[in-house]
Parts: structure tokens; sequence; C-alpha cells
């Protein structure tokens, strides 16, 4: 049976123009366009086409033989490589069975698309089918190519690597669950990179870029195509306010991510980036950190477009990989900060600091985690007051076009104490403040006290709330051993390392970090982030907002913090309950436009090709707690095999006079009936493909219902190492 | 001593106030609909940032050239946004402020805290001077110092028990936490482990009028809705889980929060219900105060004492977050929030008016933050960090007055020295530990275990603080 994502309407919907594709979503979703795909665009890793598979988000890499196959008649296929418009010729055209994208050799087997010819990224392949009957089919097929097999340089024997052994499944989905809320890779994605050597793996995983094709792959559906579009916070309010076609925001919510002319909101932006396929999570999330946690402004005294530039800029900063002292001088020179902290207010003039100490005291503290312990009394008379001295004549112009305060610093030298300053027992000098700055940063990276407490404040802040004194020593090490300060080296160096990978690892999930996990996973196309079926941003009704932190400079909600509040946990679990309806709809109209669930597009068969329900719970326990099954007890599995296999609880399945019944693990082991039970209830086959719309719609309704219990348990709530 | 030697001993002098058939205060309350306090209770009040409370108590203005009433006005003029005049500052002082004095000291309460005043005239504040905790004037670790009573907490010591939790935990009851996310105040002693904290005396409740977990009607709970039938997978797992989760497990924590919900959420929602918020209380977040957070809190705190049998209260935790670190424009950010709390018809005043006299006696609020300002004003209007402040405790057992010196002529020589601040003279573990004592005897020395070789001005006794 086909899929959703096979039905040729969807297939194409690539190339089709938005109010095409809601009307090919209509017919599907009345059941009219459900029947077997005649005509398949797949991929094979042999020559023969064996084990073939769609090509549609399939990572490539090598050699690749793609193929159309049809069991209608065909009378030729025209291939086009990066064009889905079919905007230019095609790259080959072929007459005669078998229709292979590069060819067919004489003895039959298919020439093989050499993807080492290609630069890594994310390609399209679309064919233009015409058939005997003279009608035409136009399927596409978007897909990474990764070839690179680059290896992280970085090595620090303090921390030392996984094995090739331990470095399986298990340990890939854990680093993407830390480091990007679950991440959007496919299921061979995620084998792949377990397959590879770490340091080659996690080149390809974490990266700054704006686009991750291999960790957040786009598909065909994915019709606004941001895999090829800027990936800037700004440049994505852009488009997704726009009346460009391809924009699939509801024209009438367009205005919410425009921050220039109406009152768009910049944690929208940010959090529609951080689940939508075809951009970068892990950048995302570095992001988030940076500017509302390490780096932290506060929306409450900065305009959103100033807050803009400063996450665009630290980002673009980190990208270019100099050091990290730059990203920092980024921050510390942005007029989010001057205005934050006040300091663009501050000036010398006759011979008087007309100042603060605010940021003074705070660059070195919170941004370098240099407190001056060695020496208070240096510390708060020298550097401090001489730091304020550098930071003078940092106004922050208006902005001239939109009204209120600008998005860059003006440094100014009138107003700016013009000597040498001694700060951290150093000569800072430069003839305004950025070049201060600048030159200070370039020293302060390398204090002793930074040394010691930036690298532990990177790890705290993004995985590990239980670090000991092992760890902060080998962390301390592995940091000073880097000769130039790389953050994305350090956090690459560190996710595939045993300190890492350790059971005494403990990283709480703040209440934007458990939405954006799940928001991110129940989300499978751009379309349904588009019809704000999953809103990420509901870590609202848990008293939190992106760019508004709680502590203000110091700081958003942290893991600890939510795991803490038992308002929290309410919150999640009335979400669970009350609004269940949030995970189990499985069809339905928004924003005028319908839709269907189609959890078959990623759950993964048997080798019956059958969705069993053992099979489904741990695939999805997988996604959303990514514990390799640690925690899916006996207890566990009959709970959820219960709602997956039958739609009801297990109290109403076992007796519907007792429902408040509660089972232990020990009688669901030995109580032969329960055993029996839940043995029954494992081997179920969930009709996710089913050619009844309306058994379809309810075995996605039961997956749902499964999410609806996974993510209301403990261990959503917090990741442990192994 | 350990915490079980310390409470045999308590209960052989009958001297601990708290609930299980111990030796507890007379029927509080009943006739307002509050059932009987199970104990006295500490309510502490978080200003983290850095408050200057020589802007709500500043010294009086003296025309003489070389008094501290003339300098140091002078030196702190910028902070209250006035001119660089002796008129100016002379101005300020009379119209803004209230003159008050303990027969020793004299020194102003900023008019728009009438009822601090109030009280002040009562009685029942007592303002303890050039207290300390932390020295190294960074926010995050004075306020885990702080949080923790515990001067010898570094920066990274975030996991151990905060004082709050110490007293709650001796006193046999809960810490109940009114914030967004408990502080580390909250934080209860580790059974066996003084670099950890154990949190089973803690209640988190952020709105007491939403502690309920999701349950549906009575009818559908018999129903295949799909609520019903999540609901009741959920139950029956976290009952199971209650007694199969191991207590070192860092998932212990969720099944807890969750029974707690069950065990509170319920009994909480049938007891307020019976009692709607009065209005008065319910203006303070809605409309009444600049910050509507502190005026939850307010509600919040009304509706445990309300609920202190079912809570086990014995401490609330409360905080006034964000405002404090006034490095600019001090007076402009600062004075709305004192107000919030201590004008008239604002948070204090309103919960007071709501209590009866018998919760009112067994009450005592702590308020300050993690470190004071300096001397002198800064170029923006505003001060920058120091280390000693004063802490302002406020009850109808409270022996009010001014504890310590509050303006030491030493100031004057350092005014024009950088960074000079108020010197740190007595440290708060014997603020503290001398509110514990009141709490339930004895106690003081238990949650404050360096209390006795902590600093403490001369001439300075608090043993008195409170009757």
């Amino acid at each position: 049976m086909p899929s959703f994502a096979e039905c040729p309407a969807v297939r194409s919907a690539r190339a089709l123009p938005l109010a095409v594709l809601a009307f090919a979503m209509m017919l599907i979703w009345s059941g009219l366009a459900i029947a077997a795909p005649a005509t398949q665009l797949l991929v094979s890793f042999s020559s023969n086409r064996s084990n073939a598979m769609p090509l549609d988000t399939t990572t490539l890499s090598g050699q690749a033989y793609p193929f159309v196959t049809s069991t209608k008649a065909i009378l030729n296929v025209r291939f086009y490589l990066d064009d889905p418009k079919l905007q230019g010729s095609p790259v080959r055209t072929e007459t005669g069975a078998p229709y292979d994208f590069a060819g067919t050799a004489t003895n039959g087997t298919a020439i093989p698309f050499r993807t080492t010819l290609w630069p890594d990224g994310t390609h399209s392949i679309s064919a233009l089918v015409t058939y005997n009957d003279g009608t035409n089919e136009i399927l596409t097929g978007v897909f990474p190519i990764t070839n690179s097999t680059a290896s992280l340089g970085f090595n620090p024997a303090s921390m030392p690597r996984l094995s090739n052994a331990a470095w399986d499944e298990t340990a890939v989905r854990k680093v993407l669950h830390a480091f990007a809320y679950g991440g959007q890779a496919t299921d061979r994605q995620v084998r792949l990179w377990a397959d590879m050597a770490p340091q080659t793996a996690i080149m390809q995983m974490l990266t700054f870029n704006q686009h991750n094709p291999a960790l957040s792959p786009a598909s065909s559906l994915d019709y606004d195509r941001l895999y090829q579009r800027e990936g800037s916070l700004r440049s994505l309010g852009s488009f997704w306010s726009s009346a460009d076609p391809d924009n699939g925001v509801y024209s009438g919510h367009r205005t919410r991510y425009d921050l220039y002319t109406n009152y768009g909101l910049l944690d929208r932006i940010w959090s529609k980036a951080a689940v939508s396929r075809g951009l970068n999570p892990f950048r995302q999330k570095v992001g988030l950190w940076e500017t509302n946690y390490h780096l932290a402004t506060n929306m409450e005294v900065v305009p959103r477009r100033t807050m803009l530039r400063y996450y665009d800029d630290i980002l673009n900063s980190a990208d270019m990989g100099t050091g990290y002292q730059n990203v920092l001088t980024v921050a510390s020179t942005s007029a989010a900060v001057a205005i934050q902290y006040g300091h663009r207010k501050n000036v010398y003039l006759n011979g008087q600091c007309l100042c603060n100490e605010d940021f003074a005291r705070e660059y070195h503290q919170l941004f370098f985690g240099i407190l001056g312990q060695d020496n208070p009394d240096y510390h708060e008379v020298t550097s401090i007051k001489n730091t304020a001295l550098a930071l003078t004549d940092m106004a922050v112009p208006n902005d001239t076009l939109y009204g209120g305060l600008g998005d860059y610093v003006y440094f100014g030298t009138a107003k700016h104490y013009q000597g040498a300053v001694e700060v951290l027992n150093t000569m800072v000098g430069g003839a305004n403040a950025y070049y201060k700055i600048d030159q200070l940063s370039q020293y302060a990276i390398n204090h002793p006290e930074s040394l010691n407490n930036l690298p532990v404040m990177v790890v705290r802040g993004l995985a590990d709330d239980n670090l000991n004194a092992d760890k902060i020593t080998r962390i301390r090490a592995a940091w000073a051993s880097m000769p130039t300060k790389n953050l994305l080296d350090f956090i690459r160096a560190y996710a595939i390392s045993t300190v890492f990978h350790t059971p005494t690892r403990v990283k709480y999930l703040n209440s934007i970090d458990r939405h954006l996990l799940i928001a991110s996973q129940m989300t499978l196309t751009n379309e349904e982030a588009y019809l704000d079926l999953y809103p990420p941003e509901s870590y609202e009704i848990e008293g939190v907002k992106v760019f508004r932190p709680v502590h203000n400079v110091f700081g958003g909600q942290t893991g600890t913090e939510a795991a803490d509040s038992a308002d929290v946990f309410r919150a999640n679990y009335n979400r669970s309950t009350n609004d269940i309806s949030r995970f189990r709809q499985s069809s339905g109209t928004a924003n005028g436009r319908q839709w269907q669930k189609n959890w078959a597009q990623v759950v993964p068969r048997n080798a019956s090709g059958n969705y069993v329900v053992k099979d489904v719970t741990e695939w999805l326990w997988k996604r959303f707690i990514g514990d390799g099954l640690k925690h899916l007890g006996l207890l566990e599995r009959a709970h959820i095999y219960a709602l997956l296999a039958e739609d009801l609880d297990l109290p109403y399945l076992v007796d519907r006079n007792r429902l408040d019944r509660v089972f232990t693990s020990t009688e669901l082991a030995s109580d032969p009936a329960l055993a029996n039970l839940v043995q029954d209830l494992s081997m179920r086959l969930l009709p996710l493909d089913s050619a009844d719309g309306v058994e379809r719609a309810a075995a996605n309704m039961r997956v749902g219902q499964a999410i609806s219990f996974i993510v209301a348990t403990p261990y959503i709530f917090a990741q442990e190492g192994r | 001593m350990h915490r079980r030697d310390f409470l045999k001993t308590l209960l052989a002098s009958g001297a601990l106030y708290s609930a299980g058939g111990l030796p507890i205060l007379g029927s509080l309350a009943s006739a307002a609909g509050f059932p009987p306090l199970g104990s006295r209770v500490l309510v502490n009040v978080m200003l983290s940032g850095g408050p200057d409370m020589r802007h709500l108590f500043p010294p009086p203005f003296d025309p003489n050239p070389a008094s501290y009433g003339y300098l140091t006005w002078k030196a702190r003029a910028r902070a209250h946004s006035i001119a660089d005049s002796a008129s100016a500052w002379q101005s300020r002082w009379e119209n803004d402020y209230f003159a008050v004095s303990d027969g020793a000291t004299t020194f102003g309460i900023l008019k728009s805290c009438a009822w601090l005043k109030s009280m002040w005239d009562t009685g029942k504040v007592a303002i303890v001077c050039n207290a300390v905790g932390a020295t190294s004037r960074d926010h995050a670790h004075c306020q885990l110092v702080m949080d923790q009573g515990n001067l010898s907490s570094g920066p990274n010591d975030f996991n151990r028990s905060g004082w709050g939790g110490r007293l709650s935990s001796i006193m046999q009851g809960n810490v109940v936490s009114l914030t967004r996310a408990p502080r580390r105040f909250c934080y209860g002693p580790h059974p066996s482990d003084p670099e950890n904290h154990d949190n089973q005396n803690l209640v988190s409740a952020r709105n007491t009028r939403q502690m309920a977990l999701y349950r549906p009607s009575a009818y559908e709970r018999t129903t295949t809705t799909a609520r019903a039938i999540i609901t009741r997978s959920l139950e029956s797992y976290y009952a199971a889980k209650k007694d199969e989760m191991g207590a070192a497990s860092v998932y212990r924590r969720f099944v807890d929060l969750h029974n707690s919900a069950r065990e509170f959420g319920d009994a909480i929602s049938e007891r307020l219900v019976q009692n709607p918020e009065p209005w008065a209380l319910s203006m303070l977040y809605k409309s009444g105060l600049t910050t509507p957070y502190f005026g939850e809190q307010i509600r919040n705190l009304y509706d445990s004492l309300l609920c202190n049998d079912i809570l086990r209260l014995r401490v609330a935790s409360l905080e006034f977050p964000n405002y404090w670190d006034t490095h600019k424009d001090q007076r402009s950010i600062i004075e709305p929030k004192l107000t919030d709390m201590f004008g008239t018809g604002k948070a204090f005043e309103t919960l007071f008016q709501h209590l009866t006299p018998e919760v009112l006696d067994n009450l005592v609020l702590v308020i300050g933050g993690e470190f004071g300002r300096q001397l002198k004003a800064n170029g923006s209007n505003g001060t920058d960090h120091g280390r000693g402040n004063a802490m302002i405790v406020i009850g109808n057992r409270v022996r009010g007055g001014v504890y310590g010196e509050m303006f030491p002529e030493a100031e004057l020589a350092r005014l024009d020295v950088p960074s000079s601040d108020i010197t740190g003279r007595t440290a708060l573990d014997h603020v503290f530990g001398r509110v514990c004592d009141w709490m339930s005897p004895g106690s003081g020395d238990w949650v404050f275990p360096g209390r006795g070789s902590a600093a403490l001005e001369p001439g300075v006794n608090l043993n008195g603080l409170l009757i």
C-alpha cells in the first residue's frame, strides 16, 4: 500500500504552488488519491538496483544508482538534477527500461551516479515521466550528499574518544538529543553515522552552518526549499513574512514574522527555524544558549531587531571558527549588550568617567568566567574600573528607517577614554571601545580563571548538570590544550568522548529544550510546521519565553529549575492528558488547509512489510527518549502496547470494572494472563498504510496517543549518559 | 549534631513547634477559615540583584558640609537623579522621606513605603545593618551563599542544601516555594551527603489556584474518551512507578512531583474552592503592582496559609527578581518596586489585612538581597556592586529597631576610594540563625553550624530580635 509520501500528487509537490499542494492534500485526505504508486523514483547502492529505497531524503555518498520504476507503460523519462521546476534541459532522457538516472550499461546494470562530483549539501533529482497514454508525471527526490570524510583533528587526551565499538546508534541519538533537539536525521542516516568512526560522524552531525542537510534533511514535501535559502533568522523572517508563493505560513499569520514593518515575534522565527527541515537545529540550539543563557540579553530592554542581529552576528561569528574569543568580542561590542547594560551612554568627559560598571564586571564574569578570585581587590579596583573606561563612547544610533534604537554601535573616539588601560594585569590600548575590547578578549580567553570556568560553563549549559571533579578536570584540560579556542571543535570532541558518554552525566531539560524536542520529533514536514500543528513555543505555558530570560542577563530557566518545578511537571502532564488532541489528531483543517498525519513515512516496517506494535513502540521511544531503550521496561511497554494495539488503556482493557488498577512490573511478568496479554498486544499490527482512510487515520491517532504517554513519563525530563 | 539527634533533643525538651502530636500553637485563625497553624512560619523574600537599602533608608540630610548627612547625600545624589546641590539633597530628603528614629539612630523611610513606616512605628520592623554573606560581589555566587546560608560555598557548589530547606526539615514540615522555580534556599538536606540536597520537604506552588493534575470528571473517567484513556494509563503507570522507581534514580524526582501534585493538588483545590481569593489580593497581580509576579506570590502565600495544614507549611519562599541591580537610573527602577512591597494598599499591607492576628503573631518576614551597593553613585545615575547591606525583619513578634551601626562615620574617609562599599560586619548566619531559633528553639545552630565562628558586629546582640 502506498504511504502518504508516495502518493503521486504529493511526490511532485515540491514543484507545485502552495494552492495546488493544498488541493492535492485535500484529495488525499478525502481518500480519493490513495492508490498504489505505479511509478517510483528510487535509489539503490548496487548497480543491479537491489534493495532500492525511495530517493527522497536518502543520504547519498560515493556511487549511487537512482532510477525510475513503474508498472505503467512509459514512453520516456527525462531526468533533471537540482532543477525541480524543470526550467533547464534534462541531464538525461531514457526511452526504455530500466530508467537509470546515469544511464544503463550494455550488460543491463546501472551506471553509477558519482556523487563525489557534486558538492556536499542538499540536491534533488526530478524525473519527468511521460507515459504511453500521453500523460505526464513529475517525481522528485530531495536528498543530501555527504562525501566528506573529514575527521575531527582535536583529540584531547583528557577527553578520550569513544571506541568505534561504543559509538553506536544510541550514542548518536544521545548526541542528537543533547545538542540538536533530537535532530531530524533519517533512521538510515543515524545508522550511517553510527557505522562511521565517531570523529568522522561528528563532523557531519554538528556544524554551525546555516544548513546541515544530513542532520536536517528536507524532502520533496518541503516545498519551501529552506535548504536553498539564506538561513539567518533575519532572512528566514523575511521569507516567512513574504508573499513568496513557496512560503507556507498562513497569510494571516505572516505579520508575526515581520520584525520590520509589523509586530513580528522573534521567538516565533527562532522556534520555527529550530524545528524546520532544511536548516540546522544544532545552530539554533547553540544560538539559544549563547543569547539566552551565556551571553543573555533581554527583549524587555533590547529591541527585537537589535536582538535579531545579536543572534545572527554571534552565530555567523561562531561559524567562521576563528576563535571563541572573537565570538565573545562580537557579543561584547554589540548594540544588544550596550543597550542591555546601559553602557551605550557611558562616556569619558573632562577627566571623568560618566559610566557604570555593570558590563565591565559581567564581561569578565559572565562572558569569560573571570571572577577575579586570585586578587579580588585588584579585580574590583583595577580590572573592572578600567574595563568600564574601555567601554566608553559606544552610542547606539537610532534606527532612522524603522524607529527606536538601532542594531549597531557607533564606536566614537571623542568621548572615549583614549589612553591604554590596565586590565587583568595587561595593558589594553586602542582608539575606541571596539579595539580595546577586541584586544582584551584575545587576552581574556587565556586567563587562568577563564580557562577553568568557561569550558565548564559551556558543558554545564549544554549537556551536563552533574559535573563532578573528575569531569571538570578533564573538561578544563581539554579546553586548555586547544591552541585556538574553537567552540565547535570543543563541543564535537566532548560529544564523542567518554566524558559525555558516561553514566554520571545528567542533563535536565528546561522547558524550551523539552518542547523543542517534542515539536521537532512530532513534526514530519515543514507543512506541518506551517500549520502550527505542534507549536514549539508552547513552552510559554510553563512561564518561559525565548529572548526574555527569567533571570535576565543571568539566563533563562535552567534544566534543574524545570526539574524542581511542580508547575512544569503539571503543565507537561496536563498537556498530555487534557490536551491530548494535540498529539492524537491525525487529520483536519488548519489555517484553511487540510492535512493528514502520516507516520508511515518514517516508522519502519518489519521484514514482512508490516508495522508491528512492539517495533513501533521501540522506534517511538528511541525517537523521543533516545536512551537506547534503557528505560523502556515492561511497565512502559504494557501501557504503550495497549494504547497502540487496542486504542485503550491497560486498566480498561484488563478489567473495565477496576479502572484504577495498578499493574506492577512483577505481576506483568509473572501473571500468566497479563503476560500473555502483553505478548499478544506487542505482536499486533498497526495499519498505518491501510488503504482504508478511516483505518489509516485511526492508526495514526494511536501513534499520537502513544507519544502523549511517552512524553508524560519521567524520562522526557532528563537525559542520562551511558 | 545529626538531624536525628537534634530532633531527639527537641522532643525531650518539648521545644519543637511542629506537627504530628508535638506541642503546637493554639488554635489559630480558625475564625477566618484558616486552620490552626502547625508551627510558626517564616516568609523569606529574596530581592535578587543586590538592593540598595540605603535608598530606602538614607541618612538624614545635614547642612553641615563636613557631616555624614551632607557628604553621603552628595556622594549619592546621582542615584536619586537630583541636582548636585545641597538644596536639592535637602529637598529630596524633606519631601520624599519620613524621618524616623529608634531613639539612637535617625534615618529615613521612603514615603511611598508608608506601610513599612507604620510597621516601624508600631515596633515591628528590625533593620539589621552591615549584614554580609559572600564578598565576591558576584550575583550568582552571593545568591548561592545567601540561599544556602553557607558562607563556605564556592561559586560551583550548586547542590548543597538551603537554609529554608534545612529549617523546614528540622521542623518536620515543608518549605513551600511560591516562585517560578524553587530557589536553592528551599533545597533540603541530603541524609548523607553534605554536598547534595534532598527535596522531599519541598512543595512547589507557583500558582496555588492551579496545583492539581488534570483528571476527567467522575463520569468521563468511566468512558473511553481519549482523555480518559490517557489519564487512566498515566495514573496507573505513576502509581506503579512510585514503588518501582529507585530512590537514587535521577528520574525519581519526577515520580515524586507527580505524587506530590496528586497528594496536595486535589486537597488544596478543594480547600480553595471554598475560599475564593479576596478581591484585593487578586488585584495585586491583576493591576495593583508594577510587578504582577510578586502579586501572584502574595496570593500564593495567602493560599498557603489557608492550606497550611495540608502543606505542612513551615517556610515560604518568595522572590522579587530582576529589578535591584541598579547600575543605572536607580531611582526610577527601585522606587516602584519598593512601593510594590511596602506601599499603602500594596503587597504586604494587603496580605496582612487579610490575615488574622493569630496568624500574624506567628509569621515573620525576612527580606533582603545578596549584597549591597557602593557608597557612591556611579555616572549612570545608579550604584555598582558592594558587599555589606541591611536585612529587614518584619513581624508582630519582632523587636523593632536598628541593629548595628547604620551610618558609620568611618565611611566618609572612603567615599572617594574606588569601589568603596558598606563594610560587612555581621554574618548572615547570625540574622538567619536567630530567626531559626524563634521558629524552632535551638534550631539555629543546626541550620547554621558555623554561626559560632561567624562575624558579629561588636555591640550587636540579636538574641532579642524576635520575642
